[in-house]
């Protein structure tokens, strides 16, 4: 199944197991904490994401998402299309009036 | 209900919970996610997901109940390729990895078999150092579908 990097992959498939430090260190995990330390930051990630404007982050998901197996041109032609459905939300007015006025946003999904 | 559910802010969080048994995966944990995830899509104050495991069962997930002699028997064949279909829509792997917002997987243990799969079909991965990935299907004479 899936993607992720290739080698913990092939070798997690033939049953080797894989530990945290390596697992951090190819990528698989893109932090790392101690025990005590896992829900307050797996919850400062997840409040940065949910400060997004959220339908910038659902595209840049879909984006990055659908980028790892075809040419890039390919996702930069549908990032075009992206880019333009994005450039019509008032969320995106509001970002950049924000960063204008040195305060910060209040978006509100559209 | 062993799939917990919490919302903190805009932030939704699933913890696989069946700690006598370290979090391995059940019928509600699939059917709970058949039915959270959809809804958690849909709900505009939810922006990000996180999906975690008990910390009672000190595991994120410990896999396929092996000790189920259920466990990995299909009826037949052709039952199985008639299920495909549905499998393909609505199994939980395939919802997760086709989720519209972000989600963050916690790992604060063993992530075995489905559960090691789970966190794959997470955008991003926060690892605990006791974290440990394992797909023992090999082993187990199947393969991780």
């Amino acid at each position: 199944m899936a993607p992720a990097a290739g080698r913990p992959r092939h070798s997690l498939a033939l049953g080797f197991p894989l530990k945290a430090d390596e697992a951090y260190r190819v990528g698989l995990a893109q932090w790392l904490v101690p025990h005590p330390e896992l829900m307050a930051k797996t919850m400062e990630v997840a409040e940065h994401i949910a400060s997004l404007p959220p339908l910038a982050a659902r595209l840049a998901k879909e984006s990055v998402n659908s980028g790892f197996d075809v040419p890039l041109s390919e996702v930069a032609n549908v990032d075009l299309y992206r880019f333009m459905a994005l450039e019509q939300t008032e969320d995106k007015s509001e970002g950049h009036r924000a960063w204008r006025e040195r305060r910060k946003p209040q978006f509100k999904g559209r | 209900m062993p799939l917990l559910y919490e919302k903190r802010g805009y932030v939704g969080i699933l913890t696989l919970s069946r700690p006598e048994a370290r979090n391995a995966w059940c019928a509600e944990f699939h059917a709970g996610l058949q039915e959270q995830l959809p809804r958690l899509e849909d709900d505009p104050e939810i922006r990000c997901v996180v999906l975690t495991g008990d910390e009672k069962g000190g595991a994120f997930s410990a896999g396929a109940d092996l000790k189920n002699p259920r466990t990995h028997t299909e009826s037949s064949a052709a039952h199985f390729i008639e299920e495909l279909p549905r499998r393909r829509r609505l199994s939980p792997i395939m919802m997760l990895a086709d989720f519209a917002k972000p989600v963050v997987a916690a790992v604060n243990g063993y992530a075995i078999g489905i559960g090691c799969i789970l966190t794959y079909c997470c955008d991003l991965i926060v690892a605990s150092e006791r974290a440990e990935w394992r797909l023992p299907q090999v082993a187990l004479g199947i393969l991780s579908p």
